[in-house]
């Protein structure tokens, strides 16, 4: 049924082909780059930042002609500071994240790997996509528009965002924000359907649920919380909007001062937004964090060229965290002034939650245990991920119990702790698909010099600059302030963040050696053969580039779980699943 | 399904929605109205789902997933916020 | 028993879709799930601001029960039309499809048209998104926003169902096109009776 309805036939046109495609293959490309885009962007402006918080007060010449308002006389003004940081947060978890892998790598290998022509619904993967690039604008220009870009931080709390005279950026900029996030919800929800259907009904013979690589369980799931988290947020977002527009008081208490005056709202309460928003919030950070794992798990056999550990145990634990992640998202508001009865059950779910984590942990240390390990990049920023994920997750539990939660929370040991795990695992992650995946899409191999050096520069200075900011809040350094300087006794702490930025800036500097890579490699890479790491997924028995339509005539059948490493009596140490029982025994 | 069972299902919704309006308008209070209105609810979303929707006969999984999907996120988060909402209405009483 | 378990375990052996039905159909029922969650999302402020403000309005005094519940008449009997027009559909009768579906159209513009009443009636007597003269002023603004969420709802399947109409009569639509537009109209239907109970008689 399937192949009858997309048929093997070619576009022809440039832009049928690449701009307006419905094939998976280039939206997922399409997606990423984007997301690199994205995060050219999100990265400039955690540098103007950390320019702010190494040396407050100085001059900026080039800051203040580009943005006239918010760095006034070349000084940055506090406001701007705060659009700074808010937009950083937005477009990094969802237009960089969210973009780089649920579009990008959920697109590229979903059907590759489940031996599918094309997504169950082309057309709506390429609406899409083009729902999100006038939402990356808009995120960008908000920035143009008067009073700035949205202040509130990614959170969106309200009465900052509610109010249109709090602050600047309240005016026009927050409003920008809403529309561009709810553009983002409806691009993800189409995304999200699609991906769901195609992973349930279009897996070719033989692929049964069991049999799929984890990289695709955990974009299933990921999917699924994203379309059960992400629909309450829009209804929240719908209300913001009418408190911001309409008059109505949803999330705005009496006896509110702004500018002198009285506002006449009544009736709401702030916490309503805040619990509306984690309700999203939490879970989204497991749809970013599982396809990191999935790849990790994924990546982990090839290069050590043995079975993955616990691939049952794993799956029953990606669905633990998912249905663990929906109710715990009040460890984000222990000093909200929620209820304290409520945040004990918010704690034991959430310190519930590192059970199956740190089983997932184990199963990728002990799928390395007693394998022949290969080195090349991907295999390096895979370890890079594990490693990120176990420092990550430790300071979890610190911001998971409530006790220490009321002395860390809104320190910069939140801030390092969730970099280490949705910025650093979720990278670390990205990077090693996309040195690995790369010959699928292009054809052609990266530089393995190159990315050696991206992965040796990049590793440290990721756990230099949020190691850092975890000893910062331990100290009691406030995250979101403009300046540190007035604090007397936050000097100890604060003098190391000229060190911190230093830092920063070498981690910036170097994402342009694997932007350099990607796009240099794309055309001039060495010429890659059909399967160059002897892997065993569905993706490498098609040519690279994969072409349109995948596979050709005939799908392929699958005869074997996808970590078919080194099965004894076998002429080689990679089984593919597609070999029948006749090539090697059948284990699973 | 015949037509038949369609609009039997029909005279089954009116006939609950019947006994919850009746049951509203004064004749049950407190506690047991609430009880009475959500278990009418149940059963006419199970009615509307199972025999209109045709879920009735569709896979087990499907069932669960579009059931327990909405039902247990929906109980999940009112549950996590109506401890909240409670405690607001306690604060605000002088 | 071993046989069922064998044909239950093949559901998902890749090379079919395990719930026997097409994708449209399966993506229908997620879209549901995921708009009903909007919906849960709606409700469930609504049901927080109501239990945490202390003068909410007392519904009796607003609304006039025997109206709504010819509201909820209305919108079910057009559930019936419709579940009647897909089982036609099913059956290959066109005539009856077509009969079944301008009922169905008529029952949901009824509906409209009788909020609209509801709406200015309550306009009328002075209930805006900001205040409102019976108590708690979020309570306008609750109610305005779920129904006319819902309303919303009620005339983009009243678009659904006219464009499936006009398919059914040039006899270009398939049984599980008018199913699926089936599917969206009950779900509305559904909603309502979420509001009906929620909003109206608790």
């Amino acid at each position: 049924m399937a192949e009858l309805a997309h048929g093997v036939h070619r576009p022809r046109s440039f832009i049928a082909r690449y701009v307006f495609s419905t094939d998976h293959k280039v939206i997922g490309i399409q997606y990423m780059i984007t997301a690199m885009f994205m995060a050219i962007a999100g990265g400039a402006l955690a540098m103007i930042v950390r320019m702010q918080l190494a040396w407050p007060g100085e001059k900026w010449r080039l800051l203040g002609k580009m943005f006239p308002d918010g760095v006034e006389g070349d000084i940055m003004k506090p406001e701007f500071y705060l659009s700074l940081m808010t937009m950083h947060g937005t477009i990094m978890i969802f237009f960089v994240v969210s973009l780089a892998l649920i579009g990008g790598f959920g697109n590229f290998l979903i059907p590759l790997q489940i031996g599918a022509r094309d997504m169950a619904f082309p057309f709506l993967n390429m609406l899409s996509f083009w729902t999100i690039v006038p939402a990356c604008l808009i995120m960008l220009g908000s920035f143009a528009v008067e009073g700035g870009a949205a202040q509130a931080g990614w959170t969106a709390y309200p009465p900052l965002s509610a109010v249109g005279a709090a602050v600047p950026g309240s005016q026009w900029g927050q409003t920008l924000w809403i529309l561009g996030m709810a553009l983002f919800i409806a691009s993800f929800t189409m995304g999200g359907l699609n991906f769901v259907c195609t992973i349930l009904d279009q897996r070719t013979k033989g692929m049964s649920l069991m049999r799929m690589p984890i990289t695709i369980w955990t974009l299933f799931i990921s999917s699924a919380i994203g379309l059960l988290a992400f629909p309450p947020l829009l209804a929240a977002a719908i209300l913001l909007l009418f408190d911001r527009h309409f008059g109505t008081s949803f999330f705005l208490p009496s006896g509110l001062y702004f500018g002198n005056g009285l506002l006449p709202n009544s009736g709401g309460t702030p916490l309503l937004w805040q619990h509306l928003f984690w309700f999203l919030g939490h879970p989204e950070v497991y749809v970013l964090i599982l396809p990191a794992l999935g790849i990790t798990l994924d990546m982990l056999p090839v290069f050590s060229r043995k079975p993955v550990f616990g691939y049952r145990l794993t799956v029953y634990c990606l669905y633990a965290i998912a249905a663990l992640s929906m109710i715990v998202w009040g460890h984000h508001m222990y000093v909200s002034g929620m209820s304290p009865y409520i945040g004990e059950f918010f704690a034991i779910g959430t310190l519930s939650i590192t059970v199956p984590s740190a089983i997932i942990g184990v199963n990728m240390i002990a799928s390395l245990w007693g394998g022949s390990l290969r080195f090349p990049t991907p295999m390096l920023f895979t370890i890079g991920t594990i490693i990120m994920f176990g420092t990550g997750g430790f300071g979890g539990i610190f911001l998971g119990n409530a006790t220490s939660d009321i002395q860390l929370h809104d320190t910069y040991f939140v801030v390092g702790h969730f970099h280490l795990m949705i910025g650093g695992v979720t990278l670390m992650a990205a990077f090693a698909g996309v040195y690995y995946w790369f010959p699928k899409m292009f054809g052609r191999m990266m530089n393995e010099t190159l990315g050696k050096l991206h992965f040796w520069v990049t590793m440290p200075a990721f756990y230099v600059l949020f190691l850092a900011q975890h000893f910062q809040g331990l100290g009691g350094m406030p995250r979101r302030y403009f300046d540190f300087d007035k604090f007397e006794y936050l000097q100890k702490v604060a003098a190391a963040n000229l060190h911190v930025s230093l830092t920063a800036f070498v981690l910036g500097a170097v994402q342009f050696v694997f932007l350099f890579n990607f796009f240099w490699s794309a055309f001039k890479g060495a010429r890659s053969v059909k399967n160059p790491w002897c892997a065993t997924t569905l993706e490498w028995t098609e040519a690279s580039p994969a072409p349109h339509g995948n596979w050709g005539e005939q799908l392929p059948e699958v005869h074997r779980w996808p970590y078919d490493y080194s099965v004894p009596g076998a002429a080689e140490d990679f089984t593919p699943q597609t070999a029948p029982a006749t090539v090697a025994p059948v284990t699973f | 399904m015949t037509y038949k069972a369609y609009w039997g299902t029909w005279l089954a919704l009116l006939a609950v929605t019947l006994g919850m309006i009746v049951a509203g308008s004064g004749s049950v209070t407190g506690g047991a109205l609430l009880v009475l209105l959500l278990l009418g609810m149940l059963v006419k979303i199970g009615l509307i789902g199972g025999n209109f929707m045709h879920l009735r006969s569709e896979n087990r999984v499907l069932i669960l997933i579009v059931a327990l999907g909405i039902l247990l996120v929906s109980i999940a988060l009112f549950a996590g916020i109506a401890v909240d909402a409670a405690r607001v209405y306690k604060l605000s009483q002088p | 028993m071993e046989a069922a378990i064998e044909t239950r375990e093949a559901y998902w052996e890749g090379g079919r879709g395990p719930f026997g039905i097409g994708w449209s159909k399966l993506m229908m029922w997620l879209f549901i799930v995921t708009d009903g969650l909007v919906f849960a999302g709606f409700l469930a402020i609504y049901g927080f601001l109501r239990i945490a403000s202390p003068n909410w309005p007392d519904r009796s005094h607003i609304f006039h029960l025997d109206f709504i519940a010819l509201m909820t008449f209305t919108l079910i009997t057009s559930s019936a039309t419709m579940a009647t027009a897909v089982g036609a559909a099913r059956k290959g009768d066109r005539k009856t499809v077509g009969r079944f579906l301008a009922l169905t159209i008529v029952g949901g513009a009824a509906f409209l048209g009788m909020q609209a009443y509801e709406w200015s009636s309550l306009i009328r007597a002075g209930a805006t998104l900001e205040a409102n003269p019976w108590g708690a002023p979020l309570f306008g603004a609750c109610f305005f926003i779920i129904t006319g969420f819902h309303g919303s709802h009620v005339l983009s399947g009243l678009i659904v169902l006219a464009i499936t109409m006009a398919r059914s009569a040039a006899g270009k639509s398939r049984p599980a096109g008018i199913e699926l537009a089936g599917l969206y109209w009950h779900f509305v239907d559904l909603v309502w009776v979420f509001v009906f109970t929620l909003f109206y008689l608790i």
